[in-house]
């Protein structure tokens, strides 16, 4: 699977949803077919017990960096004075949950990886709870995502430390901008463009950790891009799409990847971890070894 | 390369980094499964971003986790150090940088009341491992199959006995390696196999008069 635009050719060519071609795509067995299909669905559930960890715990990370902002932005926009309403304030408390059960060691399903694992199960969660949607449309829903992602990580890469956070946060955006947009009743292309959307809009994005903590700046961005992704599938369900075509645009991500130089790349060399804040909390944290 | 589906919604995982928290987890399992559990006592040295880092991703608390049997998805890695306390493993961490180690390496000296081991393994990403050294085999396998390693001396023919025993016990090899010391030395034949290493497979394959040892390592979910 490393095709979005074949993807797109299969569900058109065979009038099915795009889970049931993406699924049919992994497995010619029925069998094997719906092993996947009730693994997912397991998954799911976990994701949702994710959420609600986040929701109710008070732990503070490892480096005590990061823990409080759930509970901060989840009493703003249950307190009704959120900018973005209660279904996207939601969806960014969600995010930030999952993203702090990360740091404090609790149980997380890499979405596509540890890093960006609320950006995805945010918006399946909380638009369940808003819109009603059942944990089979949810299913369906995740292997659109688990799809895209599929074809990012064959086309290009989900490896912060190959891609930049663009890797990593915008491939979870694009996963969860496809899951929405068939949530919302899209048709494959809307899917798919959603996904592209949302790849289109974070090129470029550096992994710069602090003290190369899952923490900083990766908290706060899970609740930044799980806002992106959904605005990417509100936009593809319009009738917008790119331009520039789906498989183009993850080229353009590989070759956007390769050029970000390696300070950015996860190694805690360059932006965010290289300023004079970032050099101190690394040192009061570890101390001056190198 | 091709990824799996479960890669790009999964692992389910103990946060927060699939290879700092994750692949430590693993490397500590398989320590686990290579002295078959009941480990009474590690000696651990952390390497390089391990090292520097590792501490803020608990990977010094899912390392003794693994070394106690728990997996990368077990909830109670984080508290490993008690579990450790309780089930009476004593353990140590160092901390060393090696440039011409992989970022995230880690070497690990453990033993229980039957043997002791002495592993050097990596974790390369997204919860993959690689195991590097197994005291002194040089193996380089990612432990998602069931691992043989056979000791024995460079002699012809040797290769044709080992996989007659496997063909015999109906044992699939999916990959093999064959490394020695010198010409006619000791030699190591690392073997990744699909399916179900018995102690019957062990006393075929220990019955060969120029195997040496035989060590199984199960594979590492």
């Amino acid at each position: 699977m490393n095709s979005l635009e074949y993807l797109l050719e299969r569900a058109e060519e065979q009038k099915r949803e795009l889970w049931d071609t993406i699924l049919r795509e992994l497995s010619d067995s029925e069998e094997e077919r719906t092993k996947i299909y009730n693994e997912t669905k397991r998954r799911l559930s976990i994701m949702r017990n994710c959420v609600n960890e986040g929701l109710t715990s008070k732990r503070m990370s490892l480096s005590k960096l990061t823990g409080d902002n759930t509970g901060k932005y989840y009493g703003h926009v249950k307190s009704g004075k959120s900018i973005l309403g209660s279904v996207m304030g939601k969806i960014c408390a969600y995010a930030l949950a999952c993203a702090e059960v990360n740091s404090f060691m609790g149980v997380i399903v890499a979405a596509p990886t540890a890093g960006s694992c609320g950006i995805m199960p945010s918006a399946l969660i909380a638009l369940s709870e808003e819109y009603g949607f059942d944990d089979d449309m949810l299913t369906k829903a995740l292997v659109v995502s688990a799809g895209v992602g599929m074809v990012i990580a064959n086309r290009a890469t989900i490896a912060g430390a190959q891609g930049g956070c663009q890797a990593e946060c915008g491939s979870a955006a694009a996963m969860s901008a496809a899951a929405v947009a068939y949530l919302f009743g899209g048709d494959p292309e809307a899917c798919i463009h959603a996904a592209t959307l949302a790849v289109k809009n974070s090129l470029g994005l550096t992994c710069d950790p602090v003290a190369g903590l899952v923490e900083v700046p990766c908290v706060k961005r899970n609740g930044v891009f799980s806002v992106i992704a959904v605005t990417c599938a509100d936009m593809a369900l319009s009738g917008i799409r790119s331009v520039i075509p789906p498989d183009e645009v993850i080229d353009a991500m590989r070759e956007t990847g390769e050029a970000i130089p390696g300070a950015y790349r996860e190694t805690s060399k360059g932006g965010l971890a290289v300023t004079p804040t970032g050099v101190r909390i690394k040192q009061e944290l570890f101390g001056n070894k190198e | 390369m091709s990824t799996n589906f479960f890669d790009v919604i999964g692992p389910v995982m103990i946060g927060p980094s699939s290879s700092h928290t994750a692949g430590a987890a693993r490397i500590g399992l398989a320590v686990n499964r290579i002295l078959k559990g009941c480990v009474k006592k590690a000696d651990i040295t952390l390497y390089n971003s391990f090292a520097e880092t590792g501490k803020g991703h608990g990977t010094d608390k899912a390392l003794i986790g693994g070394i106690l049997g728990f997996g990368a998805d077990d909830s109670r890695l984080p508290d490993s150090f008690e579990y450790a306390h309780e089930a009476g493993l004593e353990f140590a961490f160092k901390m060393k940088s090696n440039s011409s180690y992989h970022p995230n390496t880690v070497t690990i000296k453990a033993e229980n009341e039957e043997r002791s081991v002495k592993v050097r393994a990596s974790s390369v990403g997204g919860g993959s491992i690689r195991l590097n050294t197994v005291d002194q085999f040089a193996l380089d396998v990612s432990g998602d199959l069931d691992i043989i390693l056979i000791a024995h001396y460079d002699r012809p023919g040797v290769l044709a006995d080992i996989t007659t025993a496997m063909e015999e016990m109906s044992i699939n090899i999916a990959e093999m390696h064959v490394s020695r010391e010198r010409k006619g030395g000791e030699a190591v034949t690392v073997l990744e196999v699909d399916n179900g290493v018995t102690d019957e497979v062990r006393e075929k394959i220990m019955s060969l008069d120029i195997v040496e040892d035989f060590l199984f390592i199960p594979k590492i979910l």
